[in-house]
């Protein structure tokens, strides 16, 4: 072959690769591909968490804390998805909270109502949505909710004193969470983290965009993250773990198809360039 | 003064005539004072913000380094943090209304002029009308019907099925499909940077590759034979060659003290921008410079 055949091998149309990468992604969503999943440690980390509170204190709430919107409900949708999906198995009582303007919609109208209905949980006496909260006022949210939960958020979503509902009985301070999970596409944790890092502060469950992962594993490393779900790849693992294969296990397929297409396309992108350059300077002689 | 102030940003049980009245008031208070800050003489001015700024950042300050109560946990600055939070959330609203009129001149402009691609804000300025409306509808008047029922062609339409048509149907999705086009172009940039030129990106792209494949099934399914544990019980150390467990040994080893390294960085980083802007040192666009 001569430069300029080889040359193709690194200068394949951008829309090849697009149509390619289209055909790949659909292919495992409509024909899933069964490849044994193999959870990640801080996947089931965060799995075994849940089962702890489950198991020693099932009375506490379980703060789910949402700051992502449609734009990333790709990965953050299956993990709020599957997270919550775990808290009604073991039948935990949780609270929904969002600092994102569509983030609390979302999540009551498309994650929470049609998984209640099917685990039978009932609004006020199995779980509250705390409403949304204005990015501005998280400072005050966060440190009222260390020392004072029912006068910091005062009314639930449709404006009802949250203090009327059974659920928020007896759930005064932050010693009365059981977890405090954040779904989230932003740079985010370390608000949480700096004013619920104290010995009495529950686990901090974190449930990150893909991209937005390896900037927090220093805080795994120190255990003050207790688990972490990255993006769809963690959705998939924690569908795996509770055996409910849904959306994240058929994407997480996708992922590896279009990883391995990548890949694919970078080792024949470098034998291109070589081979360019070996041709190049053969003709050249 | 605080308890006046904690009470008008007190929620309100519904919206009737007093929660209008007490929206016109905030209103014609707050264009009060950005006219009476518009008037007074640029240094004046500038000291103004400087204090505000300066008052804002103090409470914070305050309240979060003063002793707190070891009954109540609290300070007595502590039961003010909504009342601070509303006020910056008033003041950051404005930027919203800021945003609204100057998208709004851009695009009518573009559009009574026939500016190239002003067909997108035609089209912005139909959907922006469209889900305030029906937005406002939504929370006021839900139930009122917008398009009556034609027998044999549509249902009724009320203004709470228009407005979840138009944020669940058309505003999620295009958020989401806008996302998901990064995919196309990611997969298109690693297909053209990832070149072997050097020994930095040789090992950049021998990392990436394990991480990627170590990060999905295809991947750890082609080391899936190396088993954890042995026949006798006892933990197999071939078992740390499975990709799965050299991705994780990077990004613990190896990615967390360089991101550690970062953090510091930007904590630091942050501390001082912060400081600058507490104490409105901050100098360039935005600060000493008419924009």
């Amino acid at each position: 072959m001569n430069t300029n055949q080889w040359n193709r091998l690194q200068t394949i149309d951008r829309r090849v690769i697009y149509a390619i990468l289209l055909v790949v992604i659909l292919i495992p969503l409509f024909f899933p591909i069964t490849l044994p999943t193999f959870p990640s440690k801080q996947s089931r980390n965060f799995y075994d968490t849940i089962e702890k509170i489950a198991k020693d204190s099932p009375d506490k709430i379980v703060i789910v804390d949402g700051w992502w919107s449609p734009s990333t409900r790709g990965e953050n949708q299956w993990q709020a998805q599957a997270i919550i999906t775990h808290l009604m198995m073991r039948h935990l009582h949780f609270a929904i909270l969002s600092f994102d303007t569509q983030n609390n919609t979302v999540t009551q109208s498309q994650i929470v109502e049609p998984l209640a209905k099917k685990y039978g949980y009932v609004y006020g006496k199995d779980y509250v949505n705390w409403g949304f909260r204005p990015l501005a006022a998280f400072v005050p949210v966060a440190k009222g909710l260390v020392i004072d939960i029912p006068g910091t958020i005062k009314k639930d979503y449709k404006g009802t004193p949250i203090t009327q509902f059974p659920v928020m009985k007896g759930i005064k301070t932050r010693s009365d969470v059981g977890a405090l999970i954040e779904i989230t596409p932003s740079a985010s944790a370390e608000g949480w983290l700096g004013m619920f890092e104290k010995n009495n502060s529950p686990p901090f469950l974190f449930a990150p965009t893909a991209v937005m992962a390896p900037t927090y594993y220093p805080y795994l490393d120190t255990g003050q993250m207790a688990g972490m779900l990255t993006g769809i790849k963690g959705a998939g693992d924690y569908e795996g773990l509770l055996g409910t294969h849904s959306f994240g296990s058929r994407a997480a397929g996708a992922l590896s198809l279009v990883y391995a297409l990548i890949i694919a396309l970078i080792v024949l992108g470098n034998i291109g360039y070589y081979a360019t350059r070996a041709a190049s300077r053969k003709e050249d002689r | 003064m605080l308890h006046t102030l904690q009470h008008f940003f007190a929620p309100m049980p519904g919206h009737g005539a007093w929660y209008f009245e007490k929206l016109a008031l905030g209103l014609l208070f707050m264009f009060a004072i950005l006219g009476a800050l518009q008037l007074a003489p640029r240094r004046a001015r500038k000291g103004i913000i400087a204090f505000f700024t300066f008052l804002g950042g103090a409470y914070y300050a305050a309240e979060f380094f003063w002793p707190t109560n070891s009954a109540t946990n609290q300070n007595f600055l502590t039961p003010y943090q909504d009342t601070v939070a509303g006020l910056a959330s008033v003041v950051g609203s404005f930027a919203i209304g800021l945003g609204v009129i100057s998208l709004l001149q851009n695009h009518t402009r573009q559009l009574a002029r026939r500016r190239p691609g002003w067909g997108y804000s035609a089209i912005f300025l139909v959907f922006f009308l469209a889900m305030t409306v029906f937005g406002l509808m939504n929370a006021y008047s839900a139930k009122s019907t917008v398009i009556p029922a034609v027998p044999g062609f549509w249902a009724r339409q009320d203004a709470h099925g228009l407005f979840q048509f138009l944020f669940v149907g058309g505003l999620t999705n295009l958020g989401s499909a806008t996302f998901a086009m990064i995919a196309f172009y990611i997969a298109s940039a690693a297909y053209r940077a990832f070149r072997i030129r050097s020994l930095e990106a040789t090992l950049l792209m021998i990392a990436a590759l394990i991480i990627m494949f170590g990060s999905v099934s295809f991947g750890t399914w082609l080391t899936h034979g190396i088993h954890p544990v042995l026949a006798d019980g006892s933990e197999n150390p071939w078992a740390n060659l499975r990709i799965e467990n050299i991705a994780q040994w990077l990004m613990l080893q190896v990615n967390t003290p360089a991101q550690r390294g970062i953090l510091f960085g930007l904590t630091l980083g942050l501390l001082a921008t912060s400081l600058r802007y507490w104490l409105s040192l901050e100098r360039g666009a935005y600060f000493e410079k008419e924009l």
